[in-house]
């Protein structure tokens, strides 16, 4: 039922163009909120008098470290709690889906005027608590995923950049716990097949020197390859078809008199979807960067 | 140096995990995406016995088989019956995969197959009509089914009523083929000429007329009145159902026709109930529920406050206040079943019931949670009675069942099922008892709550009811069906739709309800 998740709640995130170097590594917690209180059935957007506003929570810790200035890693582990303000149906809770990552730096030509990169990242999310699935406000989808992801951005000597990625998510079944369900056809299982999906991003923003400020705006579009669309007043389901495309902006700020914290801060919008709700969600939070091990140690090996 | 060494090392052993974990994740993503399964495997099995006397065991409805008008068969050796076995024979020679594919989808116990179907349709007709544009809930239409919502509402007691319909027509017009089979004596193909091969295992059951085409006509006549916008659909069902039994080596046309003759017969005096036992002034406008509902306030006056829907906008009316007068299979009259009153809210009783519920629904464990789930059998499911019949299926299948013994144990378990429907919803509407969120607020749900009241709990009444039939028919599995039944009434307790009462007293109707069925099963010359 959620989306916009884990993606983006770091610092560096396995879709940005920002690298570690040998030895850095860079904690954070952080927490955002959404709300919803309209959602696409099909592609009419409409509002249900017993979920009133879905208000969703979301704290998730996670690191980043770069194994050498080419391969980063990335960990996450998201804990989202869900309330609806009518109804007379629970909200649940739980420890989501923890994110495991690499990203990879394939190109760096440098230039008078700037920079070009172009990167690949690919991890894994798989459930770390036994959440329902088919709960009317579940955490997630209850499934393992796999994301593959290439990113191309030019980044300018003056601090502008730009960057652009696309995306591929291979998506496992779900195990629900009822044991038949009724998509476009009917089924006596408790499997469901959760469609692949694809996505695009793109962003411009501004950093000064080191990172220690940057500002972006971004867009992005989600498409599931197949999936159907809920039917009239029922409920969702993790294998319907979910489109959406969303605006939002980022912010972060790691001064150097802070030793190594930054404070960060994100916001978005659904700007249209189809069998998704259309969610608005801000978020922060602080990281803590230091070096592992420093980089002259490893020219010693 | 050698810190940076180990740290290395384990940098390094990371990533290999980190890889070899990314490898497992795909690897687990490809492979579990197999077909999904829509219902029970392929039915192809030797049956554990024929019930050659079966032919002689009462009818759930028909007088009397002997009432339906099947002429002696083509003797064998006639150039009629000779021409037959030709097709037969040249059909049963040139299978195509089309061909195999279908017969290994009936397989040789087709009624598993058309209690799956109707399984089936009720998970894509079980969807609660939307509020509409005035927030009003416009009801489906039978005379228009095909606006939203969509006609039917296949909801449990829908559900509940056609799932009896079906069973019990197909286990009279399997009583009849029996009874004919065994009157006339006709072999079936593959024992009357050498050269065609059974496609399932074979038996000595005759025959003329064929069992498979006249459930077929009864499925196709009962599910096309239950389900009308699934007429085109159920026709090809039925006709590959009934082509295959050729294909098979199982049927000639005349075992075939004969077979139709009887599901007709059924199907007529079925359809014929069907019309004329008041489903049809079960669900009553919004004036006539609200004069129902001011009936049973007065009634109760402050023990309790009437239920009332809590949806929002508020659903006008009930799901089938009238059920309840809807004509019962089994049980003499509702009142006979009636369980006595539940506690007056606040009294002692009552208030040791709502401590408990606020509690478990504040800390429901995961076990509690999947039991709550697991039985949900809401919107988009099979339901209740459907889950049953998933259970009664297995069972079935374990004990290598005959088709007629099949639709036997279908055919008093629905119809119990159903009189546990109707039970239920007279005590549902004669007490009008409050949901536990209408009596209590803080009480919240692990899912939506239906639209009726909550004494006693449909889901305990039909699951004890469908229980009792289960063990008369398979005791060695009693203790195992008890079980079950006992946990689907727990899981609505689990799930904060009712009280613990809702479902214990429930359940407990449901097996005396059972009782009637099991008692006209055993005197019914089995």
């Amino acid at each position: 039922m959620l989306l916009l998740l884990a993606l983006n709640t770091q610092a560096q995130s396995p879709s940005d163009a920002v690298m570690m170097k040998n030895g850095e590594f860079c904690g954070g917690l952080f927490y955002k909120y959404g709300n919803w209180s309209k959602y696409w059935q099909a592609d009419s957007l409409i509002e249900n008098g017993n979920v009133g506003t879905l208000n969703i929570h979301q704290a998730s810790a996670g690191f980043v470290l770069g194994i050498t200035k080419y391969v980063n890693v990335y960990a996450s582990l998201p804990y989202v709690v869900t309330s609806p303000t009518a109804g007379q149906v629970r909200g649940d809770r739980g420890a989501q889906d923890a994110g495991l990552y690499a990203k990879v730096k394939a190109l760096d030509l440098k230039s008078d005027a700037g920079e070009f990169l172009l990167l690949v990242s690919a991890g894994v999310g798989i459930p770390s608590s036994s959440y329902i699935p088919e709960h009317n406000y579940a955490i997630g989808m209850g499934c393992v995923y796999g994301v593959g992801r290439a990113i191309a951005a030019y980044q300018s000597d003056m601090g502008l950049y730009g960057r652009a990625s696309g995306a591929f998510h291979l998506r496992g079944n779900s195990e629900i716990i009822r044991g038949s369900y009724f998509t476009t056809q009917p089924f006596q299982s408790n499997l469901v097949d959760v469609p692949h999906a694809m996505d695009i991003n793109a962003a411009i923003g501004y950093a000064t020197e080191g990172n220690q400020i940057r500002i972006e705006t971004e867009t992005t579009v989600f498409r599931t390859l197949g999936g159907f669309d809920i039917r009239y007043w029922d409920a969702m389901f993790p294998s319907n078809n979910r489109d959406w495309v969303a605006l939002g902006g980022n912010v972060q700020y790691i001064p150097q008199w802070a030793n190594g914290f930054g404070v960060h801060a994100n916001a978005s919008t659904t700007l249209s979807g189809r069998n998704t709700p259309k969610v608005f969600t801000v978020g922060g939070g602080f990281t803590y960067f230091f070096k592992i091990w420093d980089k002259n140690s490893e020219a010693s090996l | 140096m050698l810190l940076t060494l180990l740290i290395l090392r384990t940098m390094n052993n990371t990533i290999s995990r980190i890889g070899l974990l990314c490898v497992m994740a795909s690897v687990a993503l490809f492979s579990c995406k197999d077909d999904i399964p829509q219902g029970v495997d392929p039915v192809s099995y030797a049956y554990a016995q024929l019930d050659e006397d079966g032919g002689d065991w009462n009818p759930i409805l028909l007088n009397a088989v002997t009432d339906i008008n099947i002429p002696a068969p083509d003797a064998v050796g006639s150039a009629a019956y000779e021409s037959e076995l030709q097709e037969v024979l040249s059909l049963n020679a040139n299978l195509s995969s089309t061909q195999r594919e279908i017969l290994d989808y009936w397989g040789n116990n087709t009624a598993i197959r058309w209690m799956e179907i109707a399984e089936n349709l009720v998970s894509e007709y079980f969807l609660p009509p939307p509020p509409g544009l005035e927030g009003n809930y416009p009801g489906p239409s039978a005379a228009a089914p095909d606006q939203i919502p969509y006609f039917p509402f296949a909801h449990p007691p829908y559900a509940a009523r056609m799932f009896a319909y079906l069973s019990a027509g197909m286990y009279d017009a399997a009583i009849a083929s029996w009874h004919f089979k065994y009157e006339y004596d006709r072999p079936n193909p593959y024992e009357a000429v050498t050269g065609i091969q059974p496609y399932f295992p074979a038996n000595d059951l005759p025959g003329y007329p064929s069992e498979d085409a006249a459930m077929t006509f009864v499925a196709q006549k009962i599910l096309t009145a239950m389900f009308p916008l699934e007429a085109d659909f159920i026709r090809e069902q039925a006709i590959d159902c009934r082509d295959s039994r050729k294909w098979a080596g199982l049927a000639v046309q005349s075992d075939l026709v004969a077979g139709d003759s009887i599901g007709a017969y059924v199907a007529r005096v079925y359809l014929n109930r069907s019309r004329n036992d008041n489903m049809k002034f079960a669900q009553i406008d919004k004036p006539t529920y609200e004069a129902f509902r001011a009936e049973a306030a007065a009634r109760w006056g402050d023990a309790w406050p009437v239920w009332q829907n809590l949806e929002i906008p508020q659903r006008p009316v009930a799901i089938t206040p009238k059920y309840g007068e809807v004509l019962p299979w089994w049980i003499p009259d509702v009142e006979t079943v009636r369980p006595g009153p539940p506690p007056a809210i606040g009294s002692p009783e009552y208030l040791e019931n709502e401590k408990e519920l606020l509690e478990l629904t504040k800390k429901a464990t995961r076990e509690q949670k999947e039991t709550a789930f697991y039985w949900s059998d809401g919107p988009g499911t099979v339901s209740p009675p459907g889950h049953w019949n998933i259970i009664a299926t297995e069972s079935i299948l374990a004990n290598r069942f005959n088709p007629l013994r099949t639709v036997r144990v279908f055919a008093y378990m629905n119809t119990a099922i159903q009189d546990a429907g109707i039970s239920c919803w007279d005590t549902k509407f004669y007490y009008f008892y409050p949901r536990p969120s209408q009596a209590n607020p803080e009480i919240k749900t692990l899912f939506g709550i239906p639209n009726f009241p909550s004494y006693t709990s449909g889901h305990s009444t039909f699951s004890g009811a469908a229980a009792e039939v289960l063990a008369s028919f398979f005791p060695e599995e009693a203790a195992y069906y008890e079980n079950e039944a006992e946990e689907a009434g727990l899981s609505r307790l689990y799930s904060g739709i009712h009280f613990r009462f809702d479902c214990e007293v429930g359940v407990a109707v449901g097996h005396d309800i059972g009782g009637y069925a099991v008692s006209a099963a055993a005197a019914d010359g089995f």
